[in-house]
C-alpha cells in the first residue's frame, strides 16, 4: 500500500511517496473545467496526488475564445504536446523527439524513469514533450558544465562533441534556462524519483508565490538522491490536488483549456 | 507623395493588417532543442516553453517592427496605389475597411498572446548561442505556433 507525505518548503509543495506508487494519465475528453476533471478522475480513480501534465497547443481562434469567454474549452480543441501513453497506448499528445518523458515502465512496479525523446509506447504510463532537471544522474540547466580540465572550446549551451562529454557535469537545455529566467515566482511543476530511495517526489509551486527558482528545485531533487526528474508544464499551469483539496489552482484561462493530469495512487 | 492625413487613413491600417498577415519565422536550433520566433526586421514574438500558450514578448523588436511595416506600406501607397483609390468617397470606404480589418487584426492577435504572457526588453531567444543554426521562413498569418 503506497503511502504519501506532504511539506511546504519556501512556497513550493513536496510530496514523496512510497511503497508501490502507481502513476495514471488522465486525459480530458469533455467539456469541463480542468479542476473539476481532476476532482471527478482522482474520486473515480482512488487518486491520492494529481497534478498537471503536458503542455497543450491551441489553434489562433481557441486561443481567441479562452480569453473573450469564460466557459471550459472542448476537449478536442485542446491539443497536447508530446505523448501521453496508458496501459501501453498512446491515448493522445504529438510526437516530441526533442523533448524529455517520465514514464512508469511496468504496471505495479515502483520504478520511475526519464529520457530524451518520446516515451516508451509499452510503458504502463508515461509523459512526453516535457523539459529535463536530472536525466540518469546528469544534471540539467541553463549552460553546459565541464569538470576541471576540459579542453578549450566546450561550449556553454548546446550540441556538446563527443571529446568534452567526459568532462560534462551539466547539460544545458533550452526549456530549463527560459524557466529559470522567470525566477521564483512563477509557478512550477515537477516530479522525480529517487532509485536509492525508492521514493517518488512531487514538486509544485504556484505561480506568482516567491519559491525557489529553477536551480532550486533542481538543488532539492539532488539533495534527495533522485536520478532522474522532469518539470511538467509550469507558469499558471501548475496544479496540485491532494488528499482530496486543491493546494494549488491553475490560473482561470489555464482551467479552461488544460486537457492532461498525471495521477498517482 | 501622399498627404499626412493619409498617412494616418491608410499606411497605419495597412501596415497593421500587414503585420498580422505575413511575417518572418526564425527558427534558432541545436540538433535536440529549438525555438521559433517571429517577426520582422526582427523576432518580436515566440511561443515559450515555460507553460502552455505562453508567449515570450520582446518589446523593443515589437515596437519596430510594427513601424518598419507601416513605413514600408506608406512607401508602397506613395508610389503604387492609383490616386482613384485615395480620393473622396472611394477613399473613405477604404481607410473604414483598413482600419477595421487592421485594428482587428491587431486586437485578436493581442489577445491570443496574452493567456500567459511574459515581457522582455529585447533579445527573445538568447539561450540559442551565434553557433547555434538559423533559418529563416515567409509566414503567413500571425505566428502563433511552436
Amino acid at each position: 500500500m503506497s503511502a504519501f507525505e506532504h511539506r511546504l518548503s519556501g512556497g513550493t509543495h513536496i510530496i514523496a511517496g512510497v511503497s508501490g506508487v502507481q502513476m495514471t494519465m488522465l486525459v480530458r475528453n469533455r467539456k469541463e473545467y480542468f479542476t473539476d476533471f481532476i476532482e471527478r478522475e482522482a474520486k473515480a480513480k482512488g487518486l491520492k496526488v494529481v497534478i498537471n501534465g503536458s503542455f497543450i497547443d491551441l489553434s489562433f481562434a481557441s486561443s481567441v475564445a479562452v480569453r473573450a469567454r469564460s466557459a471550459a474549452l472542448d476537449a478536442s480543441e485542446s491539443t497536447p504536446v508530446g505523448q501521453i501513453i496508458q496501459d501501453g497506448k498512446l491515448l493522445a499528445g504529438t510526437s516530441s523527439t526533442g523533448k524529455f518523458n517520465f514514464s512508469q515502465d511496468t504496471c505495479g512496479l515502483e520504478k520511475f524513469s526519464a529520457s530524451l525523446g518520446n516515451p516508451p509506447l509499452s510503458a504502463c504510463s508515461a509523459v512526453g514533450g516535457i523539459a529535463p532537471i536530472i536525466i540518469d544522474g546528469l544534471s540539467y540547466g541553463a549552460q553546459n558544465a565541464y569538470k576541471v580540465g576540459v579542453p578549450k572550446g566546450a561550449p556553454l549551451t548546446g550540441d556538446v562533441d563527443a571529446k568534452f562529454k567526459p568532462f560534462l557535469t551539466q547539460k544545458s537545455n533550452a526549456m530549463f534556462a527560459t524557466l529559470l529566467a522567470r525566477g521564483g515566482t512563477v509557478g512550477k511543476t515537477a516530479i522525480g524519483y529517487s532509485n536509492s530511495k525508492q521514493t517518488l517526489f512531487i514538486l509544485s509551486q504556484a505561480d506568482g508565490v516567491a519559491g525557489f527558482d529553477a536551480n532550486g528545485i533542481r538543488t532539492i531533487l539532488i539533495g534527495n538522491n533522485v536520478s532522474n526528474a522532469v518539470f511538467l508544464d509550469c507558469s499558471d499551469s501548475s496544479t496540485l490536488y491532494y488528499n482530496g483539496k486543491f493546494l494549488v489552482r491553475p490560473g482561470t484561462d489555464k482551467n479552461e483549456f488544460l486537457t492532461v493530469a498525471v495521477g498517482f495512487k | 507623395m501622399i498627404s499626412l492625413r493619409n498617412f494616418f487613413k491608410y499606411s497605419i491600417p495597412l501596415g497593421l493588417l500587414a503585420f498580422f498577415g505575413l511575417t518572418m519565422r526564425t527558427v534558432a536550433s541545436y540538433t535536440d532543442e529549438s525555438t521559433t520566433s517571429y517577426g520582422f526586421p526582427f523576432p518580436c514574438y515566440g511561443l515559450s516553453s515555460v507553460s502552455s500558450m505562453a508567449y515570450e514578448l520582446a518589446i523593443g523588436p515589437f515596437i519596430i517592427d510594427v513601424i518598419f511595416y507601416i513605413l514600408i506600406c506608406h512607401t508602397i501607397i506613395s508610389l503604387a496605389i492609383p490616386k482613384l483609390i485615395l480620393s473622396s468617397r472611394n477613399g473613405n470606404v477604404v481607410a473604414i475597411l483598413l482600419w477595421l480589418t487592421g485594428l482587428g487584426s491587431m486586437i485578436f492577435m493581442l489577445i491570443a498572446v496574452s493567456i500567459d504572457p511574459h515581457f522582455v526588453t529585447w533579445k527573445l531567444d538568447g539561450y540559442f548561442s551565434e553557433n547555434a543554426a538559423r533559418t529563416y521562413h515567409f509566414h503567413f498569418g500571425p505566428g502563433l505556433n511552436r
